[in-house]
C-alpha cells in the first residue's frame, strides 16, 4: 500500500483542513481496486498514515457491502434481486448464472475467474434486470445475453486461484477495452 | 416530454456531458450572474421565491433549509450533494451525473456563493461507475476552465468540490447517515435536533440537497423564480424526474410538469402496460411510498399535494408500474429483503423489526403461514414508526401497511390454501 501514499497526499488539497478522517473510504477504496481486497498491512499501514483508530477502518470495513477482506475470483459478477429486476427476470438470470457458472451466490468458481454475488438495486431499474460486472453494468440482460457474455470473458485472460496474488490493475482497462461497455447511451457503445 | 422540461430540456448526445457542449448551450453564465450581480441573499430569495420542493423524497422547501444558514456566524459551512441514489425504482439521479454533469457543477457554485460555503461534496453511491466518472471529468474540467479553486471568474469567490464515493450502504443515502459516513466512519444516521443544517458535517452548519434539487438552481437563477413557478402547479412549482420501470412498455427516465395526469402519463408518454395487460397497481415514489391501486392512481394528478391526497407521496419520483397477475406476497417478499438487508442496525425496533418482519413473510411464501401473521406484521410496522433515529423503519412499515391494506386476500390466501393465489408470479409474459 506504500506506493498508494502520494496519491493519498495529493487528495489532501481539496478537502478542508482537520479532514483526514474522511479520506478512511477513499483510501480503502484505492486499496481494494489496487489488491483486489484490504489485506491486514493495508490496514495498519492507512492507520498509521492516517493517524485514526484502528477500530474506525475495521468498522468501516464491516459495514459498506463493498468492502471485502478476502480476495475475489477475476470476474465478479453481481446480480440486482431488487423489485424491478425480479419484475423483469432477475430470478430466472440468477437461475442462469448459478446453472452456468456451477456456483451459488457468494461462490467462486474453482478455476478463480468467476465470483457470483447478489445485491439489492443497483438503480438501474429502467433497464432491468442488471448485472454488474466488476465496475461495469451490464443492462437489459437475457439468457443470450447472459450466455454471449460469457463467452465473450472466457476470452479474456487473468484466470487465478482463490487465495492466490490477484492482480486487479488492468481490470478497469480491461473492461473499457472490451467492445460491450454497455450504457444506457448507446453514443458510447461503439 | 410531458409538460416543459427545465433540467432534459437539450439533446443527448456522445458529447453532449462535456464543457464546451454546456458552453455551446449557455452553461456557467448564470454562475458569472450570480457572483457578479447578486448577494448571496439575493440568491436566497430568489430560491424561496421560486418555491422550488426537495426532490430526494421529502419535498422540503428548498428556500427554508437554505434560510437556517447564518452567513455571519464565522464558522465554516458546507455543501453536500446527495447523489446516493439507492431507493429502489429511482434513477433519475444518474441522468443527470451522466447527462448533465456540468449543470450541477454550476449549480453547486451557485449554491455555495448563496450559502458561504468554501468546500463542497458530492457523496455518490459506490456502484455508480460511469456516473462518477462523468461527473469527475466535468469536474475536472470546470478546475482548468477556472469555474472551480480559487478567485473563480476573477471574483474573491473559491470552491472545492469532492466527489465522495460510498461503499454500499442505503442507509447513506439519509442525510445525516451521509454525513456520517463522509467523515469516514460507519454510516450511521443521527438524532435530531440539532439539525444539520446547525450542526453537520463535523459539527458545523452543512446544507445537504439531492442531485435533482441541485440541478434546478441554475434555471432558477437564470431565468428567475417568476418563470419558474409558470411550470408546474401553485403549491408544487417546477417539475419532477421521474425513473419509471416494472411492468411498462418504456422505461426510462421523464421529466413531468408537477399537476400532469397519470393516465396519460402511463399510458401515453410510456406506451402503457407491458404485454398489454391491465394496471394492478403502482409504487409512486420509490418502494418506501404506499402503493396506488390504478382505481386510486388513474384520476390523480402527478404532483405532492394530490399524491397526498390519494394517500401515498411522490417520494424520490421512483415509479414502479405492476400489472395484474403480480403476486403481492412475493412482491413484498422482495421488499422486506431488502430492509432487513440494509438495516444499519443502530435501532433496535428496526435491526429486529426488520428481521422478523422477513422470517414472517418468508414463512408465509413457504406455505407455514399462520393466521395471525398478518396482524403481527401490521403491529411490528407500527412499533417501528417514530421509534428510530430515520425514517427506514418507518417507510419499511409504511410500504407493509401499505399493501396488507390493499391486498390482504392475496396474504390470506396464501396462509389457507398455502400457495399463491397468482402463482407466485413477479413477471409477465411478454405479449
Amino acid at each position: 500500500v506504500k506506493h498508494l501514499i502520494p496519491e493519498f497526499e495529493s487528495w489532501k488539497k481539496r478537502y478542508p483542513a482537520g479532514f483526514e478522517s474522511s479520506l478512511v473510504l477513499p483510501c480503502l477504496r484505492r486499496i481494494q481496486e489496487d489488491r483486489g481486497y484490504v489485506a491486514d498491512e493495508d490496514i495498519a499501514a492507512l492507520v498509521d498514515w492516517l493517524k485514526v483508530p484502528r477500530m474506525q477502518v475495521e468498522s468501516v470495513l464491516s459495514y459498506y457491502t463493498q468492502f471485502r477482506r478476502k480476495p475475489i475470483g477475476r470476474w465478479h459478477l453481481q446480480a440486482c434481486r431488487n423489485v424491478t429486476c425480479s419484475m423483469r427476470g432477475a430470478e430466472t438470470l440468477i437461475g442462469d448464472i448459478e446453472t452456468k457458472l456451477g456456483i451459488k451466490p457468494g461462490e467462486t468458481t474453482p478455476d478463480g475467474r468467476f465470483t457470483f454475488s447478489l445485491v439489492e438495486c443497483l438503480g438501474s431499474c429502467g433497464t432491468a434486470p442488471v448485472l454488474m460486472v466488476n465496475d461495469t453494468y451490464r443492462e437489459n440482460m437475457s439468457a443470450e445475453k447472459l450466455e454471449q457474455l460469457l463467452l465473450e470473458l472466457a476470452k479474456e485472460p487473468g484466470s487465478r486461484k482463490p487465495g492466490s496474488e490477484p492482480n486487479f490493475a488492468d481490470q478497469r482497462g480491461a473492461a473499457k477495452g472490451s467492445a460491450h461497455e454497455l450504457g444506457s447511451d448507446p453514443a458510447e457503445r461503439k | 416530454m410531458p409538460g416543459t422540461p427545465l433540467i432534459m430540456n437539450f439533446p443527448v448526445t456522445g458529447t453532449s456531458h462535456l464543457l464546451a457542449d454546456y458552453l455551446a448551450r449557455g452553461g456557467y453564465k448564470t454562475v458569472e450572474k450570480a457572483l457578479k450581480t447578486m448577494s448571496p441573499g439575493d440568491v436566497t430569495k430568489e430560491v424561496m421565491a421560486a418555491g422550488l420542493l426537495g426532490h430526494g423524497g421529502a419535498a422540503f422547501p428548498v428556500g427554508r433549509k437554505w434560510s437556517v444558514i447564518k452567513l455571519d456566524d464565522g464558522v465554516p459551512h458546507y455543501l453536500c450533494c446527495n447523489a446516493d441514489e439507492g431507493e429502489p425504482g429511482t434513477f433519475k439521479d444518474r441522468w443527470i451525473l451522466e447527462n448533465a454533469p456540468h449543470l450541477l457543477v454550476e449549480s453547486m457554485a451557485i449554491a455555495s456563493h448563496a450559502l458561504g460555503v468554501r468546500n463542497a461534496f458530492v457523496y455518490i453511491r459506490g456502484e455508480f461507475d460511469r456516473p462518477y466518472r462523468r461527473l469527475q471529468a466535468a469536474i475536472d474540467e470546470a478546475y482548468n476552465a477556472g469555474y472551480l479553486g480559487e478567485k473563480i471568474l476573477g471574483t474573491d469567490f473559491a470552491l472545492d468540490i469532492v466527489v465522495y464515493r460510498g461503499a454500499g450502504s442505503y442507509v447513506c443515502g439519509e442525510a445525516s447517515g451521509l454525513i456520517t459516513s463522509v467523515e469516514g466512519k460507519r454510516g450511521y444516521p443521527r438524532n435530531r435536533p440539532p439539525r444539520l443544517t446547525v450542526r453537520g458535517l463535523y459539527q458545523r452548519p452543512t446544507v445537504i440537497n439531492n442531485v435533482e434539487t441541485l440541478a434546478n438552481i441554475t434555471g432558477i437563477i437564470a431565468n428567475g423564480a417568476a418563470a419558474f413557478r409558470k411550470v408546474g402547479t401553485e403549491k408544487s412549482p417546477g417539475t419532477q424526474m421521474v425513473s419509471i420501470s416494472g411492468h411498462i412498455n418504456k422505461p426510462g427516465v421523464y421529466e413531468v410538469e408537477y399537476g400532469y395526469s397519470w393516465s396519460k402519463f402511463l399510458y401515453e408518454d410510456c406506451g402503457g402496460i407491458l404485454g398489454g395487460k391491465d394496471l394492478k397497481c403502482v409504487i409512486p415514489g420509490g418502494i418506501s411510498t404506499k402503493v396506488l391501486t390504478r382505481a386510486e392512481v388513474e384520476p390523480t394528478a402527478m404532483d405532492n399535494q394530490s399524491l397526498a391526497a390519494a394517500g401515498s407521496s411522490l417520494g424520490s419520483g421512483g415509479m414502479i408500474v405492476i400489472a395484474e397477475g403480480t403476486c403481492m406476497v412475493r412482491l413484498l417478499q422482495v421488499m422486506l429483503r431488502f430492509y432487513h438487508h440494509e438495516s444499519c442496525g443502530q435501532c433496535t425496533p428496526c435491526r429486529e423489526g426488520m428481521g422478523w418482519m422477513h422470517r414472517l413473510i418468508d414463512r408465509i411464501v413457504a406455505g407455514n403461514g399462520r393466521p395471525e401473521d398478518i396482524e403481527t406484521l401490521i403491529r411490528i410496522s407500527h412499533a417501528n414508526d417514530g421509534t428510530t433515529i430515520c425514517g427506514m423503519g418507518d417507510a419499511a412499515g409504511y410500504a407493509t401497511v401499505g399493501i396488507l391494506a390493499k391486498y390482504r386476500h392475496e396474504f390470506e390466501h396464501w396462509i389457507t390454501h398455502k400457495r399463491s393465489l397468482c402463482d407466485g408470479r413477479l413477471e409477465v409474459a411478454h405479449a
